[in-house]
């Protein structure tokens, strides 16, 4: 896994603070398909399950995670959309 | 749509079979994670369908209030989302798909077609997610919907006439594909017009899981949960027992989204008309706080001790009683009296001196 991205590079954040699954990941997932290829998101989420769900949905969606940040109380992650495989 | 417009319908798909269509064929799956929707996925992008495997969000999921609630599993791990695993699993995306909300909660607590063992309307249920993945189906140009159902694997939800029933009232008759069992069900218009081919498809039947493991293993899928659990609270033997002794006092039949999370947390209890929920822990407690707002609340003071909620209007006897119990609980239960504290409804406080209840026969005949 890669460094934080800049904040400039990052398109939109997805606050699911609160939110249990399948929450902060259906948010997450929604945010991605208003955006284009290879754009970034960033999630936060308060859900201790969010690092494993977040894993397996990249590797289902094929976007990548490219880097995280892990709080006591928070968990967040940035990540890009895959880019257009058709 | 009635038995003969299907069979016009399946007409009309035999002779569009004839002709050559390079549209690519495409699908809406259901994948609830377990096995059999796994092994259904996997069978129906072999035939070279563009799937889109949606997963239904109901507000009702255990895994849900398990994390919300810190609970973990026997081995120590964090309950983990099926759904998304399988969809890892068969390296497809999937899309939650988020029915909670006012008119689910009508749906569970007047089911047309009754409930299963528990408070699982299942048919009903099925026919509400399927009624939208068929929207689905229509605005993404699928041509048909399906699962990883099995007949006869469930006593209810499963058989043969209630699958008819699911279909029929989803307005997906002829487009609803239940490839594992396929062989054994009429063909569907996706088999007729020679979209799928349903020698490809197969005929399993029953409980048995052998004939799902053997297909597992031919198709490389060895990582797949095992069935017991499901993440529906509606299945759930406790929390069945409570919503239907909620429904039974409840003649309009209303429930509250708070209600249903009430209903997963804390020791229910019954004292008459009056319903006493008590946290199992901390943080139960700390989830209760935000349930007080038209209930009394009780909890001990001077020892640590769960919150209690009180449902309806307790007169003296059910207030010694619940002041007990609630004393009962906490680390208070040891000592001969404890201090408890009844915030009412009004917002009066009151305080009472009682002796921990410590007959746990009596204690386990008023549990819900
Ligand atoms: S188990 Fe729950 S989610 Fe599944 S069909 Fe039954 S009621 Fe619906």
């Amino acid at each position: 896994m890669g460094e934080r991205p800049s904040d400039g590079d990052i398109a939109c954040v997805v606050d699911a603070s609160g939110l249990f699954c399948p929450m902060p990941i259906a948010r997450l997932s929604a945010a991605l398909k208003e955006l284009s290829p290879g754009a970034i998101v960033e999630l936060i989420s308060t859900d201790p399950g969010t690092p494993g769900d977040l894993t397996a949905f990249c590797k289902a969606a094929r976007h990548t995670l490219i880097a995280t940040r892990v709080e006591p109380e928070r968990f967040t992650a940035w990540v890009q959309k895959k880019e257009r495989t058709t | 749509m009635t038995d003969s417009d299907v069979t016009a319908t399946k007409a009309r798909a035999l002779d569009a079979a004839t002709k050559v269509d390079k549209k690519p064929v495409r699908a809406i799956g259901l994948l609830s994670g377990g096995l059999d929707s796994m092994l259904a996925h996997a069978v129906i992008r072999a035939q070279g369908i563009e799937v889109r495997a949606v997963n239904f969000y109901t507000g009702l999921c255990i895994v849900e209030t398990q994390r919300r609630l810190g609970r973990r599993r026997r081995d120590g791990s964090i309950p983990a989302n099926e759904a998304l695993g399988a969809a890892a699993n068969l390296e497809m995306e999937m899309e939650f798909i988020d029915i909670s909300g006012p008119d689910y909660l009508h749906l569970i607590t007047h089911p047309r077609y009754g409930y299963g063992a528990n408070a699982n309307p299942c048919v009903d249920c099925r026919i509400f997610m399927f009624k939208k993945a068929k929207a689905l189906m229509e605005a993404w140009g699928a041509s048909f919907v399906f699962t990883g159902e099995v007949l006869g694997q469930r006593p209810k939800s499963q058989r043969r006439d209630t699958l008819r029933i699911v279909e029929r009232d989803s307005g997906l008759t002829g487009r609803l594909v239940r490839p594992l069992s396929a062989k054994l069900l009429e063909p569907t218009i996706p088999e007729l017009e020679g979209l799928l081919d349903r020698e490809r498809l197969f005929d399993f039947r029953g409980r048995s899981r052998a004939s799902q493991m053997a297909l597992a293993k031919e198709l490389g899928l060895t990582d797949y949960p095992q069935p017991a659990g499901g993440c529906c609270y509606l299945t759930d033997e406790s929390f069945g027992r409570r919503f239907h002794d909620l429904m039974a006092r409840r003649p309009e039949r209303n429930l509250a989204e708070e209600e249903v999370l009430l209903l997963a947390m804390g020791r229910h209890f019954r004292l008459g008309e009056v319903k006493l929920i008590v946290a199992r822990n901390e943080t139960e407690s700390v989830a209760f706080r935000r349930f007080i707002g038209g209930r009394h609340a009780v909890e001990a003071i001077g020892v640590n001790g769960p919150l209690a909620l009180v449902e309806g209007a307790p007169d003296e006897e059910a207030r010694r009683w619940i002041s007990a119990i609630v004393a009962r609980y906490g680390q208070g239960r040891v000592q001969a009296r404890v201090r408890v504290e009844w915030r009412d409804v009004t917002g009066a406080v009151e305080l009472r001196e009682v002796a921990p209840h410590d007959d746990e026969a009596v204690l386990a005949s008023l549990r819900i």
